[in-house]
């Protein structure tokens, strides 16, 4: 088990590099750099900008930089950002526990509301139920989640039940904790909402075709005949089964949770990973850039290792294999 | 001897496409108490669709018609509530393939403790490890420690068709189905479990519906045997006289069959 | 062909055939159904509602014809237009009108419009900040989402297949490497890759550029997961007799790729094109609602929707957000279609190409 997990961080290494050193390249080869805007400042010298430059060597040639930059990140500098007028760390930190805050909010909520919905579906197989839970899992998939958010936001602007975007309301510091707290969840719901739709409406027709196929195997078959109730059938053994090749969804869900959670949290005003990113690139904030790209990286690296770890634990039969 | 199990006229029917198949046309018989009866009969013949029936296991497509007696009452008409009491509890199925029918991602273990708790309302540790202790001694199980904490997939064919014969009689139903539970099994296992049906004849007086190809096997294990071909009955006599002077030409058919065999 | 027999039995995949039908040609004949071409402002109707078309007016003795009237404004206390009908003179809707001058098919050049008012704006789907028609904008707009929706899609489809098939056939180191790349491709959180390679190039691209520029960017994120498809398919595929009788024959590994592995893997690709489409239509319209992508005043359903970005418009003008509609449809269209193909190339219904 533990030669598994290390076998995969071996793996998850290179990955690491890989994708940095080519975000690196590209935000290095595009035209222009962060220094355009000081230099149409009058008031900044020449010299400051090329002590800037030096400084953070940034008139070495790419590859050189890139290993600055790693040697650095090694030792948890993550350098300047040079639009917040901040260290990297500092300004990630934050945005990042808000995106992970939005990921797992969004992922208990649409497990917590597919297993029901899945089970309804199956158990009123091509009756209206189930063609009606199906023609939405079609719509979750095609909408977009920024069109969503759109919607949602516009009937949100009907009443004053919900805040429009943000992610404190204004007299926050006002708040007591619990306040504080109740604050937060509100202005959770909308992007979690967003973001559920479309995943509760891919997982639904996954776990409803596994839950069917699994329905129709001889063991639930034999598990009628020994005479268990169709409740006991359906939640424990059949879901069981159902669910297990969906742990290694997980992962990938983690990875289009931070995709899609980039553009929502833009339109919601939510402050994460995604909006800094976008804030990053259009100003061509250079080690912001990379500290967002690495921190999404690892961020999947690590959802995709636990999907893994969690499939191993939940089925007997990976178990041996790895042990072998 | 007293009849425990009548079927009546049992018919069932699959649409496809507009056209009616008969699984079962017509089919009556009755199992005494005590008694072994084989029902034989090539692939398609019907066999598993009257083990399943019995227990009204059917798929929703299929329409049946007749009757299925026990303890006084048509199976067809029980509730569902009702059949889950039979189920397990009065009459058990065994299936063909041992590893099919246990649930891959449970241990034995569990699903063994699940059916006592769920069908005998059993929640004493004490009294749970012990009926497991004993089904397991009647069915020559050893290593039942390693075995509880295991997983299907890691036992052998023969270990599971035992533990699936344990489950059924850990219940003490008064019929139990075997459908070609040994088909799938290695001679020397096969032969085991024969031993096996017979002893639990003996000890526990159970009256026993096996389903076979196995024309032999039949021969050695039953009281009386039953004929199927393409979802009818043919024949239905005691063993002897069946082999002695069968009346019906499919069966004079099989035993030259399997007399070539030989 | 047979499956096309078998398409037309569904009615949910013919309908969704249908509607995709209807807007790809509503993309190539947009210049002749658009009354107004995608550039045409007009400082008297600055977020105009949707124009109402009436058939009846009584005093004008009027009936069963379509006209509309004069739409004038007033400014509210909150400097805000609002518009109402002028019913004193009637506008006939008429149709085969002449309008803006264009090339039908891109070769004859006419100016004939399938509808359209003289005198005063008609603006089915209502007019955005600068008083320009959004219908016409919606219809010139489906010409670049929907373009390149097939032609991203049709890229990564070469390229997937191609490093699929090579992948899977070879196998070995040379799989063991290129798994490693395809796995690190879809690794990367799409929009951040997005993000990242749009921001390497410069901000002010000429719209044709920035077209090509995200089909490129689009491409490079889409090959990855067909590759890792085919190459399961290959590597099934190689063990097969007959191209070991290939092999022993002294066919070239290039032409049995070619002629043998690919085309049994066809099936699949064209699912698995059909399912992606939406992806890449989507992708477009992520970047051109941030403004990196399809620069005004050219227009694509993604940058017809930035103006949704000020949250305020989409209360006082619900109609902006009408494009969206479109490509939640056209999604639903393909991955119904996608479904439903998928389903008839089944091999357990034994209906193969």
């Amino acid at each position: 088990m533990i030669r598994f997990i290390g076998k995969r961080f071996l793996v998850a290494i290179p990955l690491i590099l890989g994708i940095t050193f080519i975000t690196f390249l590209f935000i290095q080869i595009a035209p222009g750099d962060f220094f355009d805007k000081l230099k149409l400042n009058p008031q900044v010298s020449k010299e400051t900008i090329e002590l800037y430059r030096e400084k953070f060597n940034l008139d070495k040639p790419i590859v050189v930089q890139y290993f600055f930059w790693l040697k650095n990140i090694i030792k948890f500098d993550w350098g300047y950002s040079f639009s917040y007028n901040a260290p990297v760390i500092k300004v990630i930190s934050s945005r990042a526990l808000n995106t992970l805050v939005l990921s797992i909010s969004v992922i208990v909520i649409s497990w917590i509301l597919v297993i029901p919905l899945a089970v309804l579906a199956v158990a009123y197989r091509n009756r209206f139920m189930d063609r009606f839970l199906s023609f939405f899992s079609y719509l979750g998939i095609s909408t977009p989640t920024f069109f969503l958010a759109f919607l949602l936001l516009y009937l949100a602007s009907f009443s004053n039940l919900l805040p429009l975007g943000g992610m404190r309301s204004l007299r926050f510091d006002e708040f007591t904790f619990w306040r504080k707290v109740l604050d937060i969840l509100r202005h959770l719901i909308i992007p979690t909402l967003v973001l559920s739709f479309g995943t509760v409406a891919s997982l639904h027709r996954i776990l409803r075709a596994n839950l069917l196929e699994v329905l129709g195997s001889s063991y639930i078959l034999a598990a009628k005949a020994r005479g268990l109730s169709r409740a006991r059938i359906i939640y424990i053994h059949a879901l069981k089964n159902a669910l297990n090749p969906m742990i290694t969804i997980f992962g990938y869900q983690f990875s289009s949770l931070l995709s899609g959670a980039a553009l929502t949290e833009i339109i919601c005003g939510w402050p994460g990973l995604g909006q800094v990113t976008l804030e990053a690139v259009v100003s061509q904030d250079l080690y912001l850039v990379m500290g967002t790209v690495l921190i999404a990286a690892a961020l999947l690296i690590l959802g995709n290792l636990g999907a893994d770890i969690l499939l191993a634990l939940f089925d007997p039969r990976i178990r041996y294999q790895t042990n072998r | 001897m007293r009849e425990i199990l009548t079927v009546k006229n049992l018919s069932v029917i699959y649409k496809v496409e507009e056209r009616k198949i008969y699984a079962l046309k017509e089919v009556s018989f009755s199992l005494k108490e005590g008694e072994i009866l084989g029902v034989v009969g090539e692939s398609g013949s019907g066999k598993t669709t009257l083990g399943l029936s019995i227990l009204s296991l059917l798929d929703e497509k299929a329409y049946t018609s007749g009757k299925i007696i026990f303890e006084g009452r048509d199976i067809f008409s029980l509730s569902e509530q009702d059949l889950l009491c039979i189920r397990g509890r009065k009459i058990g199925l065994i299936f063909q393939e041992p590893a099919a029918s246990f649930n891959p991602v449970l241990t034995i273990g569990y699903q063994f403790r699940e059916i006592l708790r769920e069908k005998l309302n059993l929640k004493e540790k004490n009294l749970v490890s012990q009926i497991i202790h004993d089904s397991f001694k009647r069915v020559k199980l050893v290593e039942e420690e390693r075995i509880l904490r295991s997983y299907p997939h890691t036992l052998s064919g023969g270990q599971l068709q035992r533990i699936a014969i344990a489950f059924s009689i850990a219940l003490s139903p008064l019929i139990l189905i075997a459908d070609e539970p040994t088909s799938n099994l290695d001679i020397t296992v096969e032969s085991q479990i024969i031993h096996l049906f017979l002893r639990l004849k003996e000890e526990l007086n159970l009256s026993v519906i096996f389903i076979t190809h196995n024309l032999d096997l039949a021969r050695v294990i039953c009281d009386r045997i039953c004929v199927l071909y393409e979802g009818e009955m043919k024949e239905i006599r005691e063993k002897e006289a069946l082999f002695r002077e069968p009346k019906d030409p499919y069966t004079k058919e099989l035993i030259e069959a399997f007399k070539r065999l030989e | 062909m047979r499956i096309f027999k078998e398409l037309i039995k569904s009615k949910l995949a013919m309908g969704s055939l249908v509607f995709l039908s209807l807007f790809y040609l509503g993309a190539i004949f947009a210049d002749f159904l658009s009354p107004y071409s995608y550039h045409e402002d007009d400082i008297d109707y600055l977020w105009c509602p949707p124009t109402k078309v009436h058939f009846f007016d009584f005093h004008k003795r009027v009936f069963f014809k379509p006209f509309v009237y004069k739409y004038k404004f007033y400014i509210d206390q909150y400097y805000r237009r609002i518009y109402y009908e002028d019913r004193s003179k009637v506008y006939p809707v008429k149709f085969f009108v002449h309008g803006f001058k264009y090339k039908l098919l891109g070769i004859v050049e006419t100016d004939i419009h399938l509808f359209g008012v003289s005198g005063v704006k008609l603006f089915l789907l209502g007019a955005d900040s600068k008083g320009r028609d959004l219908f016409s904008r919606i219809l010139y707009g489906s010409r670049v989402s929907l373009s390149i929706g097939l032609i991203g899609a049709g890229i990564s489809f070469f390229i997937g297949i191609l490093v699929g098939a090579i992948s899977g056939y070879f196998g070995g180191k040379i799989d063991n490497v290129i798994m490693r790349l395809v796995e690190m491709m879809m690794m990367v959180p799409a929009f951040y890759l997005m993000l990242a390679l749009r921001a390497s190039f410069p901000p002010n691209l000429s719209s044709t550029q920035v077209y090509l520029l995200i089909i490129v960017i689009l491409s490079f994120i889409g090959w990855a997961s067909i590759a890792r498809v085919i190459r399961g398919m290959a590597l099934s595929l190689r063990e097969r007799d007959y191209i070991y009788a290939a092999k022993i024959l002294g066919v070239s590994d290039f032409k049995i790729i070619l002629r043998h592995i690919i085309p049994h893997t066809f099936s699949y690709a064209l699912v698995a094109i059909v399912l992606s489409i939406p992806g890449y239509i989507l992708g477009e319209a992520a970047l051109s609602l941030l403004g990196l992508g399809i620069q005004e005043p050219q227009a694509s359903w993604g940058n017809l929707l930035s103006s949704a970005l000020g949250i305020v418009n989409i209360k006082i003008f619900p109609w902006i957000l009408t494009p969206g509609i479109f490509i939640v449809v056209s999604s639903m269209c393909f991955y119904i279609l996608g479904e439903s193909l998928r389903d008839i190339l089944d091999p357990k219904k034994k209906i193969s190409i």
